[in-house]
This record gives structure tokens, C-alpha cells and sequence, in this order.
């Protein structure tokens, strides 16, 4: 029975490892099972087998000639490379871009915010109003504005112009009705 | 070159195990050895700066680690088709001896692995470092690192009974 529970309990640790592919989920799942019990550490392979896998590794040697190189290229690289400035002077030099780079971006944002907060001259945001009877009138002189329905005079009108003044936030619309 | 001399008495010691190291990550021996070379570069360059009280043989690994990562990122712009070609040549007319067989299946086994898990694989079974250490090598959480070991142990026995049965 024992047995038989640990073999369900090793089953479900698995099923867990495979379904939840978290980093700290699994190492919590290795803590609290896997590294301890002995029918999952049967399931891996060994240090002995890893060693014979990689056998032919082990005789391996660097060759002495790529010692002299990397030497020689070591010397010619450290001959290139222009003087850095010491500690301290580059630190400063760091943060005082820093600082610039951050009053640039707040600058920036600044200016874009103010910028898509003022209205456009040809934005004029008019609402019809309700009705249950519905005539187009559209004007002919103002393009950017077009009235669905207008009443005058208790009837809805017959003609409607809507004109454009000099003013930008000013615009006239004339409506006219038959009695 | 007086001030060192430490450092080359070093690599002429564990020069092996490094080589091996890149080795078993990028399967390739020119590969390998662009690696070491640019690896033991750094290190003759920033050897003034390096705490003598720290283990020589983790930073060295360390920055060849690194080194080899960018040899695989420099190879997978190359793109498959030099990497099949190379993979696939053998002298023609030949029949493969058994020693090539098994040499061949060893490493196919040992290639389905990903490159991190090879690294742990490598530095756990081979330099016998523990999760810790491995961990300072490669730059990543010691939990990360069992992870890793644990999936890459998993996956070679499978491989290997595959292998053998």
C-alpha cells in the first residue's frame, strides 16, 4: 500500500512537473520530492554515466599554440584600446548624462502632453440632440460639421446652412422654416 | 608577461579541462578553440583586476562560457544548411567501425541537450562542481540550476535506455 502510494505520489509530482513549467514551481517540487526519493533518482542518469558519455573529453588538451596567440593578440589588443578615464571621472561622466538623457525625455513628454491637449481650429464636437424622426441636412459650406435633424419653431426645418466665420471658435448656422 | 605567469602556469594545467568544457558545449573543434582563444584573451586582459582570492578555474570557466554562447549565436547565423553539411560528412566508401558507431551515438545523445543543460551536465559530472557553483559559473540561481540539472539527467538516462534497448 506503501508502495503503491509513493508510486502515485511520484506520478503526480511528474504530472506537475510537466504541466507547470515555473522555475521556482519545479525547484519547490524538487525540495519536497524529487531530490529525496529513490524511485525518481532512478530515473536519472548518473555521474558515472555522464562520465562515459563525455569520455572522450577528458583527453582533450588546449593546444600550446593557442596560448602564444591569444597572448600575442592579448598584447596588440591592449596596444588599441584608447586610455579609459578613471573611476571616479567616468562615474561623473555617467550620471551627468544621466541626468540630461531624463530632462530630454521629461522635455519631451512635457511638450507632447501639452501638445495633444490643446483642441484643434477644426475639432467642433456637437451633439444632434434626440428625436424619433430623422432628415439629413448637411452643409454645403462647412464640410467638417453636418447636422442630422434641426427644428425651428416647434417643426423640423426645411433648409439649414451652417457657415464658417473668421473666428475659429465661432460658426453660424442658419435654419429656415415655412409656418 | 613576469606578472602573469600564474595565469599561463594555470592554463598550461587546466587548459584541458577549459577546451573540453567548450568543446562539450559547441560539438565543433574549430568552434571550441575560437572560444578558448578569445576566452584566455580576456582573461590575459583583465587578469590585473581579478581578486586572487577568488577561484581562478570558475572565472575562467565563467567567461568561457560566455565566449561560447556567442559562438552559438554567431553559428545560428550561418543557418542550417553548413551545419548539415557539416554533420553529415564522412569519407565515402567506408564502412563506419564500431568504435565510430558508438563515439557517434554517444555524442548525438549528448547534443539533444540544450546548451545550458550540457553546461550543468559538463561542470556537475565531469568537474564535480555542486548546484552552488555551477550557479557563480554560469550567472543564474542555484534553483535554476538544479532545474536544469535535474531535466538534463532525466533526459540522457531516457536517451541512453533508448539507446540501448
Amino acid at each position: 500500500m506503501d508502495k503503491r502510494n509513493r508510486r502515485i505520489n511520484c506520478f503526480l509530482i511528474g504530472l506537475l512537473w510537466k504541466l507547470v513549467p515555473l522555475t521556482s514551481f519545479r525547484c519547490w517540487l524538487l525540495a519536497i520530492h524529487l531530490e529525496a526519493c529513490p524511485h525518481c533518482q532512478q530515473e536519472l542518469a548518473s555521474r558515472e554515466n555522464i562520465e562515459a558519455i563525455v569520455e572522450d573529453l577528458s583527453n582533450v588538451k588546449l593546444p600550446t599554440a593557442l596560448i602564444t596567440r591569444a597572448s600575442r593578440q592579448a598584447a596588440v589588443a591592449e596596444d588599441r584600446i584608447p586610455p579609459v578615464p578613471s573611476g571616479r571621472i567616468s562615474i561623473i561622466l555617467t550620471r551627468i548624462y544621466a541626468v540630461v538623457m531624463t530632462v530630454a525625455i521629461f522635455v519631451l513628454l512635457l511638450g507632447f502632453g501639452w501638445y495633444f491637449s490643446q483642441p484643434g481650429p477644426e475639432s467642433v464636437a456637437f451633439s444632434p440632440g434626440a428625436s424619433d424622426r430623422v432628415s439629413s441636412y448637411s452643409a454645403s459650406n462647412y464640410s467638417a460639421l453636418s447636422l442630422n435633424y434641426v427644428r425651428a419653431k416647434g417643426q423640423p426645418a426645411d433648409s439649414l446652412m451652417i457657415y464658417r466665420t473668421s473666428e475659429p471658435e465661432m460658426i453660424i448656422i442658419w435654419v429656415q422654416s415655412q409656418n | 608577461m613576469e606578472d602573469k605567469k600564474d595565469l599561463l602556469e594555470f592554463l598550461e594545467k587546466e587548459g584541458g579541462s577549459l577546451m573540453s568544457f567548450a568543446l562539450g558545449l559547441l560539438k565543433n573543434w574549430p568552434d571550441a578553440e575560437d572560444a578558448c582563444q578569445e576566452a584566455i584573451v580576456q582573461l590575459l586582459r583583465h587578469w590585473d583586476g581579478f581578486d586572487r582570492n577568488k577561484n581562478l578555474k570558475s572565472w575562467a570557466l565563467t567567461i568561457l562560457y560566455h565566449k561560447c554562447l556567442d559562438q552559438l549565436k554567431k553559428r545560428q547565423r550561418f543557418g542550417r544548411f553548413f551545419k548539415r553539411a557539416a554533420e553529415n560528412y564522412r569519407p565515402a566508401k567506408e564502412e563506419p567501425s564500431e568504435e565510430y558507431i558508438d563515439r557517434s551515438w554517444r555524442e548525438s545523445v549528448f547534443n539533444q541537450l540544450k546548451p545550458k543543460e550540457r553546461a550543468c551536465l559538463l561542470l556537475w559530472g565531469k568537474e564535480g562542481y555542486r548546484a552552488e557553483e555551477i550557479a557563480g559559473i554560469l550567472g543564474c540561481a542555484t534553483g535554476t540550476v538544479r532545474v536544469h540539472l535535474f531535466q538534463a539527467r532525466k533526459k540522457l538516462k531516457k536517451l541512453m535506455e533508448k539507446g540501448n534497448g
